[in-house]
């Protein structure tokens, strides 16, 4: 499998063509933001909840997860979640770029 | 530089320092495209992170699962399989395969792979689960060392 995600990648940028992968990509993606909005909206738990987390010492971590070993201090777990959005925002700028290049030259 | 939907061509920089003022100002009005572009980015971003964020808590917070280390995209396909069967399952673990274990190489090297494989973004949903549990808890949001 990964060699032939290799071999695709080969194809793609030796051919220098990538419409067809666009329109793809595109695809997926309206998929996948339907998706998670469907998702959220059959799972929110309301916004006193959610707005209550984002305030220091809202929150606790639970009895049952601290049973199964997750740290008391919720920061050792939401920081790296926002080191983790970081990069995922960058990647997504990376790409507009790469999507313009052909507009723009 | 670019040319219709190809790339490859490297950039003209006799051409870019001879530049008179006009063409240059020409191009500067790109600079409004490539803002627009980072702050809808930034706030289509936020928005998906945090629905991420909230539906990842929803699911796995009233099973009162936090997975974790070799086991997280197994215990993740069976909470798949459980409500698309035994080939929701295995189409979920493909996926993971597939996606996790090259997104990094497609991105880096093809360019668009970061949006064409979500799965940065899905694997926020594999990091995060609900603190509710089903006697009322507060909430609160954990990742996991990936």
């Amino acid at each position: 499998m990964r060699l032939g995600v290799a071999i695709f990648a080969l194809i793609v940028s030796w051919s220098g063509e990538f419409r067809i992968l666009k329109v793809i990509m595109t695809a997926l993606i309206f998929v996948v933001i339907v998706g998670i909005l469907y998702v959220t909206a059959y799972a929110f738990p309301g916004w006193k909840e959610v707005l209550s987390g984002l305030i220091p010492g809202g929150y606790v971590v639970p009895e049952w997860a601290l049973n199964k070993g997750i740290d008391p201090d919720p920061w050792k777990e939401i920081l790296p979640l926002i080191g983790w959005g970081a990069g995922g925002f960058a990647s997504q700028v990376w790409y507009s770029y790469w999507s313009l290049a052909p507009v723009m030259a | 530089m670019t040319r219709k939907n190809t790339y490859g061509i490297s950039a003209d920089t006799e051409m870019l320092k001879n530049m008179d003022v006009p063409s240059a100002r020409k191009i500067k009005g790109w600079f409004k495209v490539v803002y627009t572009d980072a702050s809808v980015a930034m706030i289509i971003g936020v928005v998906v992170t945090s629905c991420f964020v909230i539906a990842g808590t929803g699911v796995l917070g009233p099973m009162h699962m936090a997975p974790e280390g070799p086991r997280l995209a197994v215990d993740l396909s069976n909470i798949f399989a459980s409500k698309w069967g035994k080939f929701g399952g295995f189409l979920f673990m493909l996926a993971v395969q597939l996606l996790w274990s090259q997104h990094r190489l497609v991105s880096r090297q093809v360019g668009p792979g970061y949006w064409l494989i979500p799965s940065d973004y899905a694997s926020l949903d594999l990091v995060v689960y609900h603190g509710r549990n089903n006697t009322g808890d507060s909430s609160c949001f954990s990742s996991l060392p990936i």
